[in-house]
């Protein structure tokens, strides 16, 4: 992907990436850096969008407390309308 | 004499026997026994298997016997997982049972509640395994790729499929060494793990899991070491279709037993781990590994950045410093061309200046200045010898008047010589408006005035003598200081 692409990515479709695809880009602009003489401009853009896409990535590495509760209260919530479920239908003790 | 317990009627006996049982805990114990099978009936409730085992005795040769009973539920499965088309086919034959228990009451005996029935020797399991895994290959539901969890989005969310006591579980739990901030969502779904609701029970958790609606990152199964004929329940079709298949939803990954172990869940799982523990040294190695990588692309860019931000420094410097250079170069240059021009300026005016006086200082100008100068001296001295002689004659006239006025006051002190004596250094007394010349003039307690050159003196008479003899002494006061002479 050519850098002008990276950097025409909003924050939405950054979201939307994989964390293996975030990774890449911001390899790619690290080459880009390694292997190109590269205008003082355009350098702070790709500096700029690199840390945003490794806040990104960093952030889907995270477990956040409020999404780890509501994770774990789905969770609860489910196993208990199950326990429901199964003893409205208890099997006849055969011993 | 021995305590007689009496009962009523047989249904007290049994209870009176059913909770001594209870409280020995002999029917909460899990046992296994390899036994013949002599007769096997199914029914509509399960199969009831008779095992014997022959002993002798004095009397001949007897048989131990036991019924295993195994619910309507399991008993299809178990059959069917021993590849039986029904229950006369276990007569004959030596099999392996796993179970509890239980004191019947229609019959006040004990009955082995059994949920394993395994053939002995693994040759039997390694049989069926194989048919299972060639039926799994005809429907393309094997695993023939090999994954690495670097493939997968960070995990976060794991179902894992164990029992809520089994040691595999803990295992799991205790090896997941992840830092807290990063540390994964485990939640347990339950299932038997070993005996014939093996393969049911997981294939009811995995429902479970996708009837949750929780996008798990992937699903673990889990379980410990053990005998073989404890893993066999692994080795079932549906199982493995419902794993293969589950993959493609969420991946499986299987820790089932030993690194010996092989079961039918670890060929069909996105990727088999030997062990539990090793699951979760491999899901905390994937988390710190994404950890890593994210850490190490931060510092790397940052001394990328640093590098390019002082080449940039570096030109910036390198194009500034040049074009001071050509500054100074072409400053120095004008500087160098002016300084030439004044040189030449000034040297011009010095000599222009020199060839001028040359031609106004000339030798008659010298001797008329020294003439000047010698004239100017001489009236300066004559002038002062002139103000030294009337000076003098001043002071010499000033000199003699004041002597002539010295010498008339003289004369007026000497013509009244009362005071004459003051003029040669001695005293004049007064008594009141009269001179004293003479000491019968004064009497004691009188009081005197004395004149002297610089000042007068008040004198008090306090001692008189004859008129022959002279005072010797006189107490003399001056304000308030008494003087003797």
């Amino acid at each position: 992907m050519h850098m002008e692409e990276i950097l025409s990515l909003n924050s939405e479709e950054m979201e939307k990436l994989s964390f293996n695809d975030l990774v890449e880009k911001i390899e790619e602009i690290k080459d880009y850096f390694h292997q190109n003489e590269v205008d003082i401009e355009l350098a702070l853009k790709l500096y700029g969008k690199a840390v945003e896409l490794l806040a990104i990535a960093r952030a889907k590495l995270i477990n956040f407390k409020k999404e780890k509760e509501e994770i774990d209260e789905k969770y609860r919530e489910f196993l208990e309308r199950l326990e429901r479920e199964e003893n409205g239908g208890e099997e006849e003790n055969l011993f | 004499m021995d305590r007689i317990i009496e009962f009523n009627d047989l249904i007290d006996l049994y209870e009176y026997i059913n909770r001594k049982i209870e409280l020995s805990g002999l029917t909460s114990e899990k046992f296994r026994f390899y036994a013949d099978v002599v007769r096997a009936k199914s029914h509509k409730t399960g199969l009831f298997i008779s095992v014997s085992q022959p002993y002798s005795t004095r009397y001949g040769s007897r048989n131990i016997e036991i019924t295993v009973y195994v619910p309507a539920k399991l008993g299809n499965v178990i059959l069917s997982r021993l590849g039986l088309k029904s229950s006369n086919e276990l007569v004959g034959k030596k099999w392996i049972f796993q179970g509890r228990l239980s004191f019947y009451k229609d019959r006040m005996s004990f009955t082995f509640y059994a949920d394993t029935i395994a053939p002995v020797g693994d040759s039997e399991i390694e049989k069926r395994r194989k048919e299972i895994l060639n039926e799994l290959k005809i429907q393309n539901l094997l695993m023939t790729e090999i994954h690495d969890l670097s493939e997968l989005e960070p995990i976060k969310k794991i179902a894992i499929i164990s029992s809520k006591t089994a040691a595999g579980y803990e295992d799991f739990l205790k090896n997941l060494t992840v830092p807290l901030l990063y540390r994964p969502i485990v939640h347990l779904y339950e299932s038997p793990m070993q005996g014939a609701e093996t393969a049911t029970g997981i294939i009811s958790a995995l429902n479970k899991i996708r009837a949750s609606q929780i996008d798990y990152d992937v699903v673990v199964i889990a379980r410990g070491g053990g005998a073989s004929s404890d893993l066999m329940y692994f080795d079932d079709l549906k199982l493995g279709i419902e794993i293969a298949n589950f993959n493609n939803y969420c991946p499986v990954l299987s820790g089932i037993g030993h690194e010996r172990d092989f079961t039918i869940p670890d060929y069909v799982a996105w990727k088999r781990f030997a062990t539990p523990t090793e699951v979760a040294r491999a899901i905390s190695k994937q988390i710190e590994d994404n950890i890593k990588k994210l850490d190490n692309n931060w510092r790397e860019f940052e001394i990328v950045m640093i590098n390019f931000l002082d080449k940039y420094d570096r030109k910036t410097d390198e194009s500034i410093l040049q074009i001071i250079n050509n500054s100074i170069n072409s400053n120095l240059k004008t500087l160098t061309k002016n300084s030439i021009d004044n040189l030449k300026n000034i040297k011009q005016f010095i000599n222009f200046t020199f060839s001028s006086l040359q031609k106004t200082i000339s030798a008659d100008f010298i001797s008329y200045l020294s003439d000047s100068i010698n004239n100017e001296l001489r009236n300066n001295i004559k002038f002062l010898e002139n103000f030294k002689t009337i000076i003098s004659q001043n002071l010499n006239s000033k000199i003699s008047h004041k002597d002539e006025q010295l010498n008339e006051i003289f004369d007026s002190l000497l013509a009244k010589r009362e005071y004459a004596a003051i003029l040669f250094g001695g005293a004049v007394l007064r008594k009141e408006e009269n001179f004293v010349k003479s000491v019968k003039q004064v009497k004691l307690g009188d009081y005197l005035k004395a004149f002297l050159k610089d000042g007068t003196l008040n004198l008090k008479v306090v001692k008189e003598k004859n008129t022959d003899k002279k005072k010797e002494e006189i107490d003399a006061y001056g304000g308030n200081t008494l003087f003797k002479f």
